[in-house]
């Protein structure tokens, strides 16, 4: 970078800086893509202006959504963002499997496109849409299994939530102003160094994740705590639901693993911006360094990913076979068995790159050790299912094809902690199918059924089932096809985020896997479907969406959609399965003598400042605008400050409106023939068998 | 009301004794480090060595003096916590270590 | 109001996912066909040989604990859907000590022997290790570049881009190194992978057992030529190694500051035999004969040697060769 490239305040950004202006300065089919979704982000973002002034929308985003901290409405705004860069990052995946599959003749993406498109289609998934989602659903649903009021933190939710977007927004402009990396998720440098990549798009890459991951590791404070602090009278750790135990597990990994991954940003960041030498080629850099630390995170990041899928599994096996889950002590013993070895087999992403049999070996079995946990676990949902009674509906389906997919995508994993057939494999596409395997039936299906499973609770209606099983057998069908056969190619010699091939028996195995990518989409689309649906019939799919699976939870004992307060009254817990223990003796539909005035805190507009502040000054450094970087962080700093000599009046609830709520609430769960004059051990919903004993 | 004034007056007398022991623990674990350096005396590696043990000490004194996470039943849960992250730290730091020497034998250009 | 999936669907999930793995299953013959040299399906070479037969091996015993789920999967779910009245129903189940030892268990067993035959293997395939063999092992020195490999045989004084011959049945020990950025070598048909780092030295250990030509490539992506880092590898008889070198020897240039500061620009074999190469040379392919010795030591050194490598002369770099030469 030559000093006459850069201005005071405009710092790098140039006339060639404009992505919609790609197509008009060269104009090739790749470029008109590139210009296309600069265009769409544009035209989207004018969009979403123009409809949010027409029906005066900003008064009540600010009021309701903005600069609220309660933890649903929180939850609800990760999970939008989550959907929303799905489909980005699906889009992106669709490109790539349509450049391979006409990749033996070159295709119609350039290298440089191809490569930021793997770029950021891995960062996406990973950071904007996975951790996300997952963020959203442990909001929404961890206070109230546990019976709280909200988060042990809630201004700091709010603050986690606006790094988050803070990120997104980058990566979004990366789409509009100038080029992401090429470097692929992971930024190995040197690669990523000045010398080789003087650009903007590492640098984009590093912000992004790097403002972003202080969000999660926030996020995991908070529920670490939370979880800790906040539980509902006698819920002993032993009565918690399983997706707590798996959202405690996974906020302790998040503290532990973000660190690194920040560390080791900034440092690639020292080197760029500061002329430091932590991982350049001379000098005594380390780029050995970069990949430990990288994987000292990337590691225990997957079980980040996938362990709140576990839990939301768990809860969707037992209310859908109308059973207790089996195994419980089990399933707490393997969840923390997978959390602590998470961090004992970050080595195995580096297999190949010189280290002795022994080191190599030990990490090796580690890696293989983590396969028992997850079996078990998978071994105790099956057991649940034995001698339940088992709906088909849109969760169960996907769990049941999550079961079959991930042994599958274990069984590869296994192969791949050998080093021996490793050093065949790493950085193949057997690779990327092994990840992916992973990935989508294990997180993104756990995802997915936690959306349909716990919808009705947040929005008081329930999803149309029909287009929830449409996308559920289209994601299967998509996954297969789009991944199966990247098992093959990988196993016959093609290289990972490669553009273009010569070896002709290649492309079939590409064209299915285009098949896949289309059903994916056609998945998209019948989300999408489903939402509208819903939406529209909401009406008739309102009755019943209290407790519509007749789940054994806390998070069921409230109604839909749950009110700010969460609980009424907080309850008192002496087992697991609260709810359906509650149900069971009646207690569930017992008024409590009377009710009190509730205090919450007040909203806060700290998550906003953060989300702008945050996305300037990430905007500052990669373009190299000093002014706007050092503007903005002295104004969020200045906010923070702030707000510490404010005094927090937070809301009160009058016990009336509990009580107004409690009544209306009760008039429509209560069974036939209820009233408060009845005795306590009333049966309760279900007409199930008498109760069987353990055998 | 005396016994009131009596008891908090032994609490906050208890709780002083604990934190200028800590503190004077604290000094003594900065001071000796400093003063071993200066003095020069102990090669690099046994200093290095000497200055890694006093700071974990020192670790240990803050947690127990400071934060107040003693060996009581009442503390378990914290104490729990507190020795799980040292597990996690001392893997994640050991297993860099290690990783790292071997990488830089096994990248050395052969004589 | 319960999902209204039913006993249609649920056969139809089964079946589609059932008839989805028979898929798989039929076409793994398909996947051994791949084109020859390209993979270790087909293996060239002993150590290639191994890695096919451990992932089988891994395969096949995993299945023990893979198997049973994916049957029990549809068949539980089958036999327990909510129309079939006539299945037991045990809300309440939910534990038994036998079921917990057996889902420990065999997944410890597995697991152990799996790790009994991981030790072991990861010891003997170790690629720094040398081949047995009652034959010396050719030396052969690579620089990895953007985007190309460079082979030096230190002991012919021999260079060459995408290309590398060697005598079959005997060991190939080769080292490492890149002038560029981190990058992986692999050869699938004749062994695993290595990462090559500039400022140091990895180790590779190879060898054919079968006359060929093999596909080599880099796996690390450096750029928009990563696709193109690619070279033969090219196992012969004694005697036609010997006239290979001598070709190399005859019809090579010299490799010398003006030729390595050509391949140190980012570009493909291809473009770099346009420019250095000769119609004597075959395609994409360039032959350097008069390689002074110690030439691979000087590469690795330059990023050892404590001083500053300015983009200029950093190959790979996008500065590179902007500067006047000299400087």
């Amino acid at each position: 970078m030559t000093l006459t490239d850069w201005n005071p305040i405009l710092g790098r950004l140039t006339l060639q800086s404009l992505d919609p202006l790609k197509a008009v300065f060269d104009p090739t089919v790749n470029n008109f893509i590139a210009s296309g979704a600069a265009d769409a982000v544009v035209v989207g973002a004018l969009l979403g202006v123009v409809l949010m002034t027409k029906y005066r929308l900003w008064k009540p985003l600010w009021n309701n959504w903005l600069t609220t901290v309660d933890h649903k409405r929180i939850g609800v705004m990760y999970i939008v963002l989550a959907l929303v860069m799905l489909v980005r990052g699906v889009v992106e995946a669709v490109l790539m499997r349509a450049q391979q599959a006409d990749g033996l003749h070159g295709g119609f993406l350039s290298a440089d496109h191809f490569a930021q498109l793997f770029s950021t289609h891995g960062t996406i998934m990973i950071f904007f849409m996975a951790m996300p989602f997952l963020t959203g659903l442990i909001n929404i649903v961890v206070p109230l299994q546990i019976g709280a009021r909200d988060v042990s933190f809630p201004m700091l939710n709010s603050v986690s939530l606006g790094l988050t977007v803070a990120g997104a927004a980058l990566v979004m402009i990366s789409l509009v102003l100038g080029d992401f990396s090429t470097g692929g998720w992971t930024g190995y440098p040197p690669y990523t160094e000045a010398a080789f990549q003087p650009g903007v798009g590492p640098d984009y890459w590093i912000w992004s994740l790097g403002i972003a991951g202080l969000g999660s590791t926030l996020t995991g404070l908070n529920f670490i705590v939370t979880i800790y602090k906040e539980r509902a009278p006698g819920m002993k750790f032993m009565h918690m639901p399983m997706f707590t135990w798996t959202a405690l597990c996974t906020a302790i990994l998040l503290v532990f693993a973000m660190p690194p991954l920040t560390v080791c940003a900034v440092m690639l960041a020292l080197d760029r911006y500061a002329g430091f030498h932590f991982f350049t080629n001379a000098l005594g850099g380390n780029m050995m360094n970069f990949a430990n630390m990288l994987w000292l995170f990337g590691h225990p990041e997957v079980y980040i990913l996938i362990l709140p899928a576990f839990g939301v599994f768990s809860e969707i096996v037992s209310t859908f076979s109308g059973k207790r889950i089996y195994g419980y002590a089990s399933l707490v013993l393997a969840t923390m068995c997978i959390a602590v070895l998470s961090f004992t087999v970050w080595l195995h992403h580096f297999f190949t790159m010189g280290q002795d049999a022994d080191v190599n070996a030990a990490f090796g079995i580690a890696t293989m050790l983590i396969g028992i946990p997850t079996g078990v676990k998978i071994f105790d949902w099956l057991a649940t299912i034995y001698r339940g009674r088992l709906q088909f509906t849109v969760p169960m389906v996907y769990m049941l094809s999550f079961m079959m997919l991930f042994v599958i995508g274990g069984l590869t994993g296994i192969i791949l902690a050998n080093p021996t057939v490793d050093f065949q494999v790493h950085n193949t596409l057997f690779l990327v199918a092994h990840f992916h395997n992973m990935l989508i039936p294990g997180l993104l299906f756990g995802m997915l059924a936690g959306y349909n499973y716990w919808f009705p609770k947040v929005f008081g209606f329930r999803l149309n089932e029909k287009w929830g099983h449409v996308s559920a057998y289209s994601w299967t069908i998509g996954f297969v096809l789009a991944f199966f056969p990247l098992y093959a190619v990988g196993l016959m010699g093609m290289t990972r985020r490669t553009v273009s091939y010569t070896n002709p028996a290649f492309q079939p195995w590409f064209q299915i896997a285009l098949a896949g990518g289309f059903f994916v989409l056609f998945a998209l689309f019948s989300m999408g479907m489903q939402l509208y649906v819903s939406i529209r019939d909401r009406d008739l799919l309102e009755a019943g969406a209290d407790d519509p699976w007749n789940a054994r939870t806390l998070e069921w004992a409230t109604p839909s959609p749950v009110p700010a307060y969460n609980f009424a009254i907080v309850p008192t817990v002496d087992s697991r399965d609260a709810y359906a223990m509650a149900k069971a003796s009646g207690a569930a539909y017992m008024s409590p003598a009377r009710f009190n005035n509730i205090h919450l805190p007040g909203k806060t507009s700290l998550g906003v400042v953060t989300a702008v502040g945050g996305t300037a000054l990430g905007f500052g450094l990669v373009w190299h605008m000093w002014w706007l970087a050092i503007l903005s962080l002295v104004l969020v700093v200045a906010a923070f400050l702030a707000r510490t000599f404010t005094e927090d009046e937070g809301v009160t609830i009058p016990s009336g409106i509990a009580r107004r709520d409690f009544d209306a609430w009760m008039k429509r769960i209560r069974p036939e023939g209820w009233s408060d004059d009845t005795a306590p051990e009333m049966p309760g919903l279900e007409t199930a068998q008498p109760m069987e004993h353990a055998e | 009301m005396k016994t009131e004034n009596a008891s908090s007056r032994e609490a906050y007398l208890h709780d002083l004794r604990g934190y200028q022991t800590g503190l004077l623990l604290a000094v003594l674990l900065t001071v000796v480090p400093f003063g071993l350096v200066a003095w020069g005396g102990l090669s690099y590696v046994t200093a290095m060595s000497v200055v890694a043990v006093l700071a974990i000490v020192q670790i240990v004194v803050h947690v127990r003096y400071f934060l107040h996470v003693d060996l009581s039943p009442e503390r378990r849960d914290d104490l729990h916590l507190i020795l799980f992250s040292a597990l996690l730290l001392a893997i994640m730091v050991a297993g860099s270590i290690w990783i790292l020497v071997n990488l830089q034998t096994r990248m050395m250009m052969p004589m | 109001m319960r999902g209204r999936a039913g006993p249609v669907r649920a056969i139809s999930n089964f079946k589609r996912r059932t008839l989805g793995l028979a898929a798989l299953v039929a076409a793994l013959p398909a996947v051994a066909c791949a084109g020859d040299g390209t993979s270790f399906l087909e293996p060239a070479g002993p150590i290639a040989a191994l890695q096919k037969f451990h992932l089988i091996q891994i395969t096949l015993i995993s299945l023990i604990v893979v198997l049973p789920v994916l049957v029990l999967v549809p068949l539980l779910a089958w036999r327990y859907r909510a129309s079939n009245t006539s299945a037991r129903y045990m809300p309440d189940w939910d534990f038994s000590h036998a079921l917990e030892y057996v889902m420990w268990l065999v997944p410890v067993a597995v697991v152990a022997v799996l790790s009994v035959y991981l030790w072991i293997d990861t010891h003997k395939l170790d690629p720094y290790k040398q081949i047995a063999s009652a034959q010396k092992p050719l030396q052969v020195e690579v620089v990895g570049l953007d985007w190309k490999w460079l082979f030096i045989y230190p002991e012919f004084h021999i260079a060459t881009v995408g290309q590398m011959a060697f005598p079959k049945d005997r060991p190939v020990a080769l080292k490492l190194t890149s002038d560029t950025v981190m990058q992986s070598f692999m050869v699938s048909a004749l062994g695993g992978q290595i990462y090559d780092m500039p400022g140091m030295v990895t180790k590779l250990n190879l060898q054919a057992d079968r006359v060929g030509s093999f596909h080599g490539v880099n796996t690390q992506f450096t750029g928009d030529g990563f696709q193109d880092q690619t070279f033969t590898a090219m196992s012969m008889t004694n005697k036609d190694f010997d006239a290979w070198v001598a070709k190399v020897q005859k019809d090579g240039i010299a490799l010398n500051e003006a030729s390595y500061r050509v391949l140190g620009h980012r570009s493909t074999p291809d473009q770099v035999h346009a420019t250095l190469g000769t119609p004597q040379m075959p395609q994409q392919v360039v032959y350097f004969n008069d390689v002074p010795s110690g030439f691979f030591n000087k590469v690795v050194m330059k990023y050892t040697s404590g001083k500053a490598i300015p983009a200029t002369r950093q190959p790979g770099a996008v500065a590179y060769g902007q500067a006047p030469v000299g400087e």
